[in-house]
């Protein structure tokens, strides 16, 4: 147990290295000048020359890595010039909005897709599963942004059921007393329920729309896990032993594939990040996805930079922990067990 | 007969494939549609003589018609026209992504499987490290470092879509070097080139044609995504992500046919490449081998 975790661990490290590298070379080499972008185009090359200087273009590359990775491990990732912020602020700023999206999301695609699945397998009719099949590879097939900007025609100009493209709280509504920098906690820490309401129905439809990917890919794994498991002689056992059908279904099968939506899911948490770029652009949710798609159009280095080395650590740490988790629950997948 | 054209097979191997999509007619339907758009945005241009970027502001904003099925943007020009055209870019790029990705996948994967060593523990530790960062957000850094463009796009995609071709192949090709057949055309003297290419190679084509299903699917909504945030393909250019984006304040007012039909078109695009995956997954690789993740 422990020689696996320690293995995966150093994989983990190299691995975040080499990523690290990889954004700060592609960030530093290939666009030319990162110096001449900040100082626009009209700046004189003495200008240039000097900002060069000042920002640590002129040394050796891996001396300007090196110097980037100690900053980074003191907690400064840097400065926005466009936003003239220092980007760890930035960051904490607008953390917590996407944690609180991707969170609710992540709920949303599991719960949706363990239900569905779960359904579609349990009846013996054959329309639920086909059902099944259509919706989730429409939701595969669906790009985002478009079902973002359906959903907001549709749902909140057309109907007015949820708000419209106004971020997390309807303006006028005071934020709540920031604990965990999550509205809904911490409304409901407060004991704000009018807060409480209006931060969730700012909250569900985005969720919902970041949610529909990893659902349709989620509940197609689950399906399929459910059919495998029903084949298992374990099953029969236990029909034949009297039990019915339900609690066949609901205590020994639907258990037993949970564990195997494990490192999938692990692995659409570590892209939410990604997936909710574009879903937070359109609902002008104040999140990093929005920050970071302004960041790359206003040519802001630092804070890309911090944002892909950001995307990398997080999605090490989920798979790491994922591996470790599935290590834990499932002997057989522990390093030099076969 | 179009259907037949877009699956790569050896001329071997195409009388079972025939025979196969007589009898599978989910499969054919899902083919021959995704064949038919694909002709359509590639010789639709011709037949819709109309140009994608010609202006008439004296018909601006008009809701679908006979004159202009899919109407007209707030400048005049004609929606089905810029669909056309999107759909070529969208179509083209993709595929050029999926193919990029398939051949620098595929000689990375003989590389490091053959050669193992130092060579496999690089490439491995290169792949792992690109795979880290989310698609869209590599292609968008990469954008931003190069010109904004589809030509940045693609190259940024393809970086992202080889690692997954190279992760399977790779694995495929030590397990083929562990079969007796393998070792026993080693042992009868064969060049070690003659085995990876006669004898190891063609065992990895199944593999390729499913990731290249799943890679295209992929990279066309990543291209529209990039192009929704300004990042692919520059107006003028139509490409369907840029369309939507400039449909964007028409679709919430409701002029919906601007952003509509292109979202439609990659929904109807990426959905029937997901079910061609899915249905070839269940033909090519029957216990699930290399159902990969993503």
């Amino acid at each position: 147990m422990l020689s696996t975790i320690l293995k995966k661990l150093g994989v983990s490290v190299a691995t975040i290295f080499g990523a690290s590298l990889f954004a700060f070379i592609l960030l530093r080499k290939v666009p030319g000048d990162p110096a001449r972008a900040i100082a626009g185009d009209t700046a004189t090359p003495e200008t240039i020359a000097a900002l060069r200087k000042s920002m640590g273009l002129d040394e050796n590359i891996l001396v300007q890595y090196g110097k980037y990775m100690e900053s980074i491990f003191r907690g400064d990732f840097g400065f926005s010039y466009s936003t003239g912020t220092p980007v760890g602020t930035l960051l904490s700023q607008r953390l917590p909005a996407t944690l609180e999206l991707g969170l609710l999301s992540v709920i949303i695609a599991i719960g949706a897709a363990v239900l569905t699945a779960g359904m579609a397998v349990y009846s013996r009719r054959r329309w639920p599963d086909k059902a099944l099949r259509i919706s989730s590879s429409l939701a595969m097939g669906s790009p985002p942004f478009w079902i973002a900007l359906l959903a907001l025609m549709v749902l909140s100009i057309q109907f007015g059921i949820f708000p419209g493209p106004e971020g997390r709280l309807s303006p006028g509504v005071i934020k709540p007393p920031a604990v965990t920098g999550l509205f809904t906690i911490d409304s409901l820490l407060a004991g704000q329920w009018a807060t409480f309401g209006n931060a969730l129905w700012h909250l569900v439809l985005p969720a919902a729309v970041v949610a529909l990917g990893p659902f349709a890919f989620l509940s197609r794994l689950y399906r399929n896990q459910l059919r495998g498991t029903l084949r298992e002689t374990f099953v029969t056992v236990a029909r034949s032993h009297g039990l019915r059908r339900f609690p066949v279904f609901n205590r020994h099968v639907a258990p037993h594939g949970l564990l195997s939506l494990l490192p999938a899911a692990s692995l659409l948490f570590a892209d939410l990040l990604a997936g909710s770029l574009l879903v937070e652009k359109v609902f002008g949710w104040p999140g990093v996805g929005s920050m970071t798609a302004d960041a790359i159009i206003q040519k802001d280095f630092a804070v890309v930079q911090a944002v892909l080395l950001l995307a990398a650590i997080l999605y090490v740490v989920v798979t790491l922990l994922a591996d470790v988790l599935m290590a834990a629950a499932d002997p057989r997948t522990r390093v030099g067990a076969r | 007969m179009t259907a037949v054209a877009v699956t790569p097979a050896s001329p071997a191997r195409s009388r079972p494939i025939r025979s196969f999509l007589k009898r599978d007619a989910a499969l054919t339907l899902t083919l021959s549609l995704l064949a038919a758009l694909i002709l359509l945005t590639l010789i639709g241009p011709f037949l819709w003589r109309v140009a994608p970027d010609d202006i008439n502001l004296s018909a601006v904003l008009q809701p679908p018609s006979v004159a202009h099925p899919m109407g007209t943007d707030d400048t005049g020009r004609d929606v089905l026209a810029r669909f056309l055209a999107g759909g070529r870019t969208s179509m083209l790029a993709g595929l050029g992504i999926a193919l990029i990705g398939a051949v620098v996948g595929c000689v990375t994967a003989l590389l490091a499987g053959s050669m193992r060593g130092w060579v496999d523990t690089v490439f491995t530790w290169l792949t792992n490290s690109i795979l880290c960062f989310p698609a869209i957000l590599l292609a968008m850094a990469i954008a931003m470092a190069l010109q904004p463009g589809v030509t940045a796009a693609v190259i940024g995609l393809s970086l992202h879509s080889f690692p997954w071709y190279m992760r399977t192949l790779r694995g495929e090709v030590m397990r083929l070097y562990g079969q007796d057949f393998i070792r026993s055309t080693t042992a009868l003297g064969a060049h070690p080139g003659r085995v990876l290419f006669r004898h190891v190679f063609p065992h990895l084509v199944p593999i390729m044609i499913l990731q290249m299903a799943a890679v295209f699917g992929a990279a066309v909504l990543s291209l529209a995504a990039l192009g929704f945030l300004g990042l692919g393909a520059q107006p003028p250019t139509a490409e369907w992500g840029e369309m939507i984006t400039e449909g964007q304040q028409f679709f919430l007012t409701g002029q919906w046919w601007i952003a509509g039909f292109p979202g439609l078109g990659l929904l109807v695009a990426v959905t029937l490449t997901t079910l061609i995956a899915d249905r070839a997954r269940e033909v090519l690789d029957p216990r699930g081998e290399f159902t990969q993740a993503k």
